[in-house]
């Protein structure tokens, strides 16, 4: 198995001994001073695509590049080269140091200390399964999938794709700070639509492990969301409790936790604000601003969302919360922002990979005890096209798309059209009647898991046309 | 494919002695500028591609290779940071085949020798086998013929230019703000990035095509941010950008016509005055519209131009971005009315400084200027030369030529070409008027000026949100920020006023599509528009 696997790895990615060999290469062109870093990146994808039961297009595709980072006195500049020859490395360094000739740099900006790269044990983020998928086996899972979906008189498009990469990351302490990691991930999504347009489903689901992935069950989530989507009927929008799916929760919470906003840096800024700033120059670390059940968090071991545990630059992501029992209790920082103002000795990377999970009452119900739980509300599978309207409340607009259901009397009466929201995620996080038990979504790149959720006074706005 | 790795922020030093360089060097220096490779090696690698595809079994082979050289300057403005600077040079071979009528694909940007050349064009036709063995079909398309071309983006090449050049354009500009005196504003130069790019591209396919280009493209951002003095804290100033220095395919000179200090005094009054937002909610209800250039592009661009591209119509793109309201019945629609007479739109690839300007597509077939929309109706849609035979019978019976309009686009090499848009012309109006003469006839309505628009997944619902201005009696008043929502045929039907020729911009847009995911550039000739009957929100008001 482990010959194979580095068979397999020589063919698609770099190889250890090839990456090292690289940098080596690059590295003997670097000749002045200040700091360095080089990182290599190797990527390997195959993907299959299809549409109206056919086959559109299968692809194999490889890029490595390299990327050498020059920086003094906090002027930097960056190359990057997909061409490893000598004449070409040499080059790159030679641009990057002439990029630093600019008046760059910063009288203000002191000078960063050196620190070694960090090291952290890496999560199991290779799979064999998700490298060894090939075309043929890809081509015979689409035909798997779309039999019964073909058998039903639907229509299914999907995507699979599979990707391996590996990146090594190096700087002048060749023996202390070289990393080279890899991993894998993989996704799968189907759409089913009825031939006449008027009903639609999805499904799907990423992990780095291909066999983590029940593809049936997928296309059979969508094709039953399709057949139960036909004949919708129109609905009043207004003010709903909802039953989101997880997809849904996803859909609408994530730019919440996103790290460009989950940012200590813009959050404290006297010159910004952001949604977890509270006044100039203060951020709202150690208020309550959601539900006290909520809890968030990163974790690049958890056993079922596992990810790689380095930003492309080096910075290590360390597990951490970010909300507990409702209360902000952290957000994000770069290493210079932790030992330039807030004294710590590291950084807190946040990561777009989260967990999210409700602990406490009414926090692993499922979503049929939503449905009957819930007086009159809407069931819904995904949003779509969101917009921030407004970054200090995250007022935001969207639709929702591939399966809305109306509730009445505890039970799934009617399939209805799609409606546009506005509605902010911070305040839904505030209005949770129920959490379900939190599981894995169709997040590619980014493990993510979390609950299906019951909130009152969800704010539908407007109808909308679309299927 | 162009992949960015950047972001090595902060000092990881690895040395414990540091040594000064020079700082800022104005002697001219020497350009960092690669030679081109040489045009006949270029073919030679992609004919030996070519080569061991057919020998692989291939039916139809197309081999595109292109080497893309990216500088990006970022500088914050007039704050003592330090200026980033990021290259990036990237080669990459792309093979697509059919085979027993289905597809595949590969790539690589790692090709150094005949070997990775072979595995490239065999594992191409590797794909296309194992999406061919349980069914096969019989590809219908018209033949195509040879065309053998060059074609190089007019003007000075932008990589050629001394990156002290780049530099002092960029600094010019932030020292022209800080040094303009206003008695009234305070203007402040915002974060600077200066983007240009060299592409070389050869393509060759089994009809026999040769075609080279050598592409460049230019993008500037010079933003100015400026407050009335002794405002309130309170008050938000509004970013304005420069005109002229959207993102376009041009040459360096385009640059060094640009004239953006004269633009210093307009810019800064605009700003300072939008930072007078109204406190009041904007009055919902329906109400005559004026859209800038810009915001007109955009409502177009998402609506009728997205929806008319022939895979999504189809409902090849249904797991991605969606489906189309003009579809998937294509007869249905063709004819239709998706607009009023005032709805003209046309599509080109010889737009100057169009950034789809090129004499043929992403197949191979030269470029076509045709008519996507006359007097309000649907008279084609974009397509492909797989896809183009689903239109023979409107083609025929409307005395069209038959075989696809040019419109299959790739965001490189690497990527499997997918139909998207070319440049879209919208047809001006015949009275010579602009903006203001449109505001002027509104007795009670609005000003969308640079609102971006978002469309559902079917591309008809639309939703709009951003700053406009509230119009009396043909006169332009408060500063509000509001939305818009409307269906897109019924909104296209309502046009009551369109922009003269000398009221044109052109806008350029970039979108996403396909899985993977790709991004297309293009650009449109838009006018202003006024619209009857628009449904004004409060964006951001709940039920």
């Amino acid at each position: 198995m482990l010959n194979s696997k580095i068979k397999i790895e020589a063919e698609k990615i770099l190889s250890p001994e090839q990456c090292k060999n690289i940098i080596y290469k690059a590295s003997k062109f670097i000749s002045h001073g200040g700091g360095i870093n080089v990182g290599l990146f190797s990527h390997w994808r195959g993907n299959t695509r299809w549409a109206r039961n056919e086959i559109i297009s299968s692809g194999d595709n490889r890029a490595n590049s390299i990327t050498i980072g020059r920086d003094i006195n906090g002027a930097n500049a960056f190359v990057t080269v997909s061409n490893f020859s000598d004449g070409e490395l040499k080059r790159a360094v030679e641009i990057a140091e002439r990029r630093l000739q600019l008046k760059m740099e910063s009288p203000v900006a002191p000078a960063m200390p050196s620190l070694p790269l960090e090291r952290a044990e890496i999560p199991a983020v290779w799979f064999d399964s998700t490298v060894n998928l090939d075309e043929d086996r890809r081509a015979d899972i689409y035909h798997e999938l779309t039999r019964s979906i073909e058998a039903s008189n639907m229509v299914s498009a999907g995507y699979l794709e599979v990707n391996a990469s590996v990146v090594d990351l190096s700087d002048r302490l060749e023996n202390s700070g070289r990393r080279n990691h890899r991993h894998t991930e993989s996704q799968l999504s189907i759409t089913v639509r009825t031939p006449d347009g008027t009903g639609s489903g999805w499904a799907g689901l990423s992990w780095s492990d291909w066999d983590r992935i029940d593809g049936h069950k997928i296309a059979s989530i969508a094709l039953d969301k399709c057949m139960k989507s036909r004949n919708a009927v129109v609905i009043e929008p207004g003010r709903y409790i909802v039953v989101l799916e997880p997809q849904a929760t996803h859909d609408i919470v994530k730019p919440l936790f996103d790290p460009k906003i989950m940012d200590r840096r813009k959050a404290e800024n006297p010159r910004m604000s952001t949604i977890y700033t509270l006044n100039k120059g203060a951020s709202k670390i150690g208020l309550r601003l959601f539900d006290s059940r909520l809890k968030v968090s990163t974790d690049p071991y958890h056993p079922n969302a596992s990810y790689y545990p380095y930003r492309q630059n080096g910075e290590l992501i360390r597990p951490a919360t970010w909300v507990e029992e409702g209360v902000l209790k952290e957000l994000a920082y770069s290493l210079d922002y932790g030992i330039q103002t807030l004294r710590k000795n590291q950084g807190l990377v946040g990561s777009r990979s989260y967990l999210m999970e409700g602990i406490g009452s009414n926090t692993n119900s499922s979503v049929g005890n939503m449905v009957s739980n819930t007086e009159r509300g809407l069931l819904v599978t995904r949003f779509h096209i969101t917009t921030i309207l407004d970054e200090m409340t995250m007022m935001t607009s969207g639709l929702t798309r591939d399966g809305l259901w109306l509730i009445e009397k505890g039970k799934i009466s009617k399939p209805v059209k799609n409606l546009r929201f506005t509605e902010s995620p911070l305040f839904m996080l505030n209005n949770i009647l129920e959490y379900g038990v939190p599981t894995r979504v169709f997040n590619p790149g980014n493990p993510v898991m979390v609950p299906a959720i019951r909130a009152q006074d969800f704010s539908f706005t407007a109808t909308a046309d679309a299927i | 494919m162009n992949i960015t790795r950047r972001s090595f922020v902060g000092g990881v030093s690895g040395l414990a002695g540091v040594v000064l360089l020079p700082t800022r060097s104005f002697a001219a220096s020497e350009p960092d500028n690669p030679e081109l490779i040489p045009k006949e090696l270029m073919f030679s690698v992609v004919n030996r591609a070519m080569d061991a595809a057919n020998s692989a079994g291939a039916d139809h082979v197309e081999v595109s290779l292109s080497r893309s050289l990216w500088q990006n300057f970022d500088q914050p403005g007039v704050d003592v940071e330090s200026l980033k600077v990021t290259d990036i040079a990237i080669v990459d071979v792309g093979v697509r085949v059919m085979i027993n009528g289905r597809w595949g694909h590969a790539s690589s940007n790692q090709f150094e020798g005949d070997d990775e050349l072979i595995r490239i064009a065999k594992a191409a036709c590797s794909q296309a086998r194992a999406n061919s063995k349980k069914k096969p079909r019989h590809m219908d398309w018209i033949a195509a013929s040879a065309l053998v071309a060059n074609y190089v983006t007019p003007g000075i090449d932008p990589i050629a230019i001394t990156q002290e050049e780049k530099i002092d354009f960029i600094n010019s500009w932030v020292a022209s703000v800080q040094d303009y005196r206003s008695p009234n504003y305070t203007p402040k130069a915002g974060r600077c990035i200066l983007t240009n790019a060299r592409t070389e591209r050869i393509f060759v396919n089994s009809s026999g095509s040769k075609l080279y280009s050598i592409t460049y493209s230019l993008e500037c951002t010079l933003p100015l941010v400026a407050s009335m003095k002794d405002s309130s804290p309170m008050t938000q100033p509004q970013t304005h950008l420069c005109r002229g220095l959207m993102l376009q395919q041009a040459g360096w000179n385009a640059i060094r016509e640009s004239r953006p200090h004269d633009q210093i005094p307009e810019l800064t009054e605009k700003s300072a005055l939008g930072s007078m937002i109204s406190g009041a909610p904007v009055d919902i209800g329906r109400y005559d519209v004026v859209c800038s250039a810009a915001t007109s592009a955009g409502i177009i661009a998402q609506s009728v131009v997205a929806a008319s591209e022939i895979d999504r119509a189809i409902g090849l793109e249904a797991n991605a971005d969606g489906t189309s309201y003009l579809g998937p019945d294509l007869m249905m629609h063709l004819g239709s009315e998706v607009g009023n007479e005032h709805v003209n739109l046309s599509v080109n690839r010889t737009l100057e400084r169009g950034l789809a300007t090129i004499p043929w597509d992403a197949e191979g077939v030269p470029a076509k200027t045709f008519e996507l929309v006359r007097k309000g109706k649907l008279v084609d849609y974009f397509t492909n030369r797989e896809l183009s035979p689903l239109l023979n019978e409107w083609y025929s019976k409307n005395g069209v030529s038959m075989g696809s309009n040019g419109c299959s686009t790739a965001s490189s090499s690497s990527d499997f070409p997918v139909v998207g848009p070319a440049n879209i012309r919208m047809e001006p109006g015949k009275e010579d008027i602009d903006e203001d003469e449109l505001i002027s006839e509104v007795k009670d309505g609005y000003l969308l000026m640079n609102v971006p628009t978002a469309t559902s997944f079917q591309r008809q619902d639309g939703f709009m949100a951003g700053l406009g201005r509230k119009i009396v009696n043909g006169k332009l008043r408060d500063y509000v920020q509001l939305g818009a929502l409307f269906n897109a045929t019924n909104l296209l039907k309502s046009v009551t006023g369109i922009g003269g020729n000398r009221s044109y911009s052109v806008i350029p847009l970039r979108v996403f599509k396909g899985q993977p995911v790709q991004k297309l550039s293009y650009s449109v000739e838009s006018v202003p528009l006024r619209f009857s009957n628009v449904a004004i929100i409060d964006p951001k008001r709940k039920i």
